[in-house]
């Protein structure tokens, strides 16, 4: 019996002095969130960005130009003399709250769903993912349209337009892995110490989720942000004058050939905070999975 | 046999059938019976071997014990109580009287949660059985009881071996403290160093807790290393049950004697052993079960009586067997030509 008590010990050492180091992968995309999160509380009462006031004298300045006032405009300034900085900094706000909550609502609603519906199979399963390939096999962002265009454009609004939208990805990661899960030997073992369904989903098949969705969520993070963007851009997101960044990619449109920057700069903050995203994700993934012992 | 003449658990003509649906509408096309006709009983503290190849029947009979396939027909008695209709709250209690140890410890044992939380789950379904101040104690001494270091109570089954693993799963089991352990081929999944071990560990719980097994396995030395009596199950029915000692000196049934002549032993230069019969075919699918005794398409002995009548279970030299030709079996014990 003694034979049995000694543990796996490179293994165990190994994972020890991986857990000791500072993971970079894990800390930049981190710290970039970090940075986007509080810019986005903090930043508006900090420049004091006006999205009404127009300077136009200080009109399509690029980049790093130094204004009459003595500010440098890191950014430049669009079309009508605003500060480009100040307008990223106040539509982070409502890009990152549209993003976060969207996901939040789509995810726990599709993972409730697909867990169901892998769960108890049956008449259920086959209704809720009909349901949800009716869905997919319609484009979402007309779907966002179409609703969008009917319930009018509000911050609430186009969050729960979005997430009607994505919540059938969800689903389809949910029950899918519920399905790899549920019949695996220590579901049956749960069962056999007597657990009832609620507790074998809540210890057996929602940690087993958490690792998909988590990729999922990060790869629809950006997505999300894109399509209120999109949205925006198509004047059925935010209501005009809210600063947003697809408002703000948008209204540079016309001057693409000529200030290059009011679009750009927006869509370069968008394109990085994504990218950080879609890192941290897989990182954090590789985290959650409890075999991967190369972190 | 024993001085409690009342057996813990007892199975009468059970029959565990699946539905083969179609994949459009879900329509039963046919039923295939996993188990079709299944009668055992177990005393307490005794082990009940249950041997056969794979697709006989063995894990269906255990899953139908513990709960997790529905009987349709056929009777369970534990305890003196029929339990193979009881309702999820009264399965619920059952558990902490018959737990089950599983094959494969790489599945059986959930990678998210550590030790202590796989061998803690079964007070967090049943919380009034140990009060949470002394769940800690328990865990390490359980940890103890099969083996293990309790300071490794915090790590995840990936960081242990396979044998460590089936014990973290005997330990999951005994925490409810239940009186029938039912082992699903808990060491064909394990290297055979370590397969002594884990049986050399689950027969000391025995003694020490007073366990009553039913000890399932297709190894007929590690069944009989363990078990008191055995019943060696062909296509969902039992062929042949009895004391393990008589059916190994002398197995009266055909298939017995297919499958001990199959048993490699230590030192087979020491002995002289019986020529090895080699079966022919393949086990028939249970689909479309062979008529008269299920096993005549694969019997050297098989006659025209065999074709058409089912044997039943009789009393045959000290045993049941379930053979028209049992008595010509036994007595040609000795070397049996191949077929």
């Amino acid at each position: 019996m003694k034979s049995a008590t000694a543990p796996v010990p490179a293994r165990a050492l190994s994972s020890i002095s991986a857990r000791s180091k500072i993971d970079l992968r894990l800390l930049v995309p981190g710290l970039i969130c970090v940075v986007y999160v509080v810019v986005a509380i903090i930043g508006p009462f900090l420049t004091r960005y006006d999205p009404v006031a127009t300077n136009t004298s200080q009109r399509l300045r690029p980049p790093f130009s130094e204004l009459r006032d003595g500010s440098i405009a890191l950014f430049g300034t669009d079309q009508v003399g605003r500060d480009l900085l100040g307008q990223v900094i106040a539509g982070a706000q409502i890009s990152l709250t549209v993003g976060f909550l969207t996901l939040v609502i789509a995810g726990i609603l599709g993972t409730a769903l697909g867990v169901l519906a892998g769960y108890r199979g049956g008449w259920v399963d086959t209704v809720l993912m009909r349901l949800a390939d009716i869905q997919l096999a319609f484009p979402s962002i007309l779907l966002a349209v179409l609703v969008a265009a009917v319930v009018g454009p509000s911050l609430l609004n186009i969050i729960l337009v979005l997430a009607f939208t994505r919540w059938v990805v969800f689903a389809r990661v949910a029950r899918a892995q519920t399905l790899a899960v549920k019949n695996r030997d220590f579901v049956s073992a749960s069962r056999t110490l007597g657990a009832g369904d609620w507790h074998i989903v809540r210890h057996c098949i929602l940690p087993a989720l958490v690792a998909p969705v988590l990729v999922v969520a990060t790869v629809q993070f950006g997505l999300v942000i894109v399509a209120e963007a999109s949205l925006s851009f198509l004047g059925l997101g935010m209501p005009a004058g809210t600063p947003s960044w697809g408002v703000s990619i948008a209204s540079g449109r016309n001057y693409l050939a000529t200030a290059w920057w009011i679009s750009t700069m927006p869509g370069l903050v968008l394109s990085a905070l994504v990218i950080a995203v879609g890192v941290l994700g897989d990182r954090l993934r590789d985290r959650f999975d409890p075999n991967l012992t190369t972190r | 046999m024993t001085l409690s003449p009342e057996p813990l658990l007892s199975i009468d003509d059970l029959r565990v059938t699946f539905a083969v649906r179609s994949t459009f509408l879900r329509r039963t096309l046919m039923e295939v019976s996993s188990v079709a006709g299944v009668s055992l009983s177990v005393m307490p503290g005794k082990t009940l071997g249950i041997v056969g190849e794979s697709g006989c029947g063995k894990s269906t009979t255990a899953r139908a014990i513990i709960g997790l396939d529905k009987p349709s027909s056929g009777t369970i008695t534990f305890a003196g109580e029929r339990i193979e209709m009881a309702s999820p709250q009264r399965r619920r209690q059952l558990a902490r009287d018959m737990q089950m140890i599983y094959q494969d410890p790489f599945a059986s044992l959930n990678p998210r949660k550590t030790v202590a939380q796989i061998i803690g789950e079964g007070w967090q379904v049943h919380p009034d059985l140990l009060h949470a101040t002394e769940r800690n104690a328990e865990t390490a001494l359980l940890m103890r009881k099969v083996g293990l270091d309790p300071a490794l109570s915090d790590r995840f089954p990936h960081q242990f071996s396979g044998g460590q693993r089936q014990r973290i799963g005997i330990a999951r089991a005994l925490a409810l403290r239940p009186r029938l352990l039912i082992c699903d081929e808990p060491v064909s999944a394990l290297d055979v160093s370590v397969q002594a071990q884990t049986l050399n560990l689950l027969s000391d719980l025995q003694h020490e807790l007073g366990l009553t097994y039913v000890f399932i396995a297709h190894d007929l030395s590690v069944v009989r290393h363990v078990s008191n009596t055995i019943a060696v199950m062909y296509l969902g029915r039992i062929v042949e049950t009895g004391a393990v000692g008589q059916i190994y000196a002398s197995p009266a049934h055909p298939y017995t004697r297919a499958l001990m002549s199959a048993a490699p032993i230590p030192r087979p230069w020491a002995v002289s052993r019986p020529a090895r019969i080699v079966l022919k075919g393949e086990l028939p699918s249970p689909l479309a079960p062979p008529s008269g005794c299920r096993f005549h398409t694969r019997c050297w002995m098989a006659r025209e009586q065999c074709r058409t009548d089912e044997p039943k279970l009789r009393e045959v030299a000290g045993r049941q067997t379930a053979c028209h030709f049992a008595e010509e079996v036994v007595a040609t014990a000795g070397p049996v030509g191949t077929p």
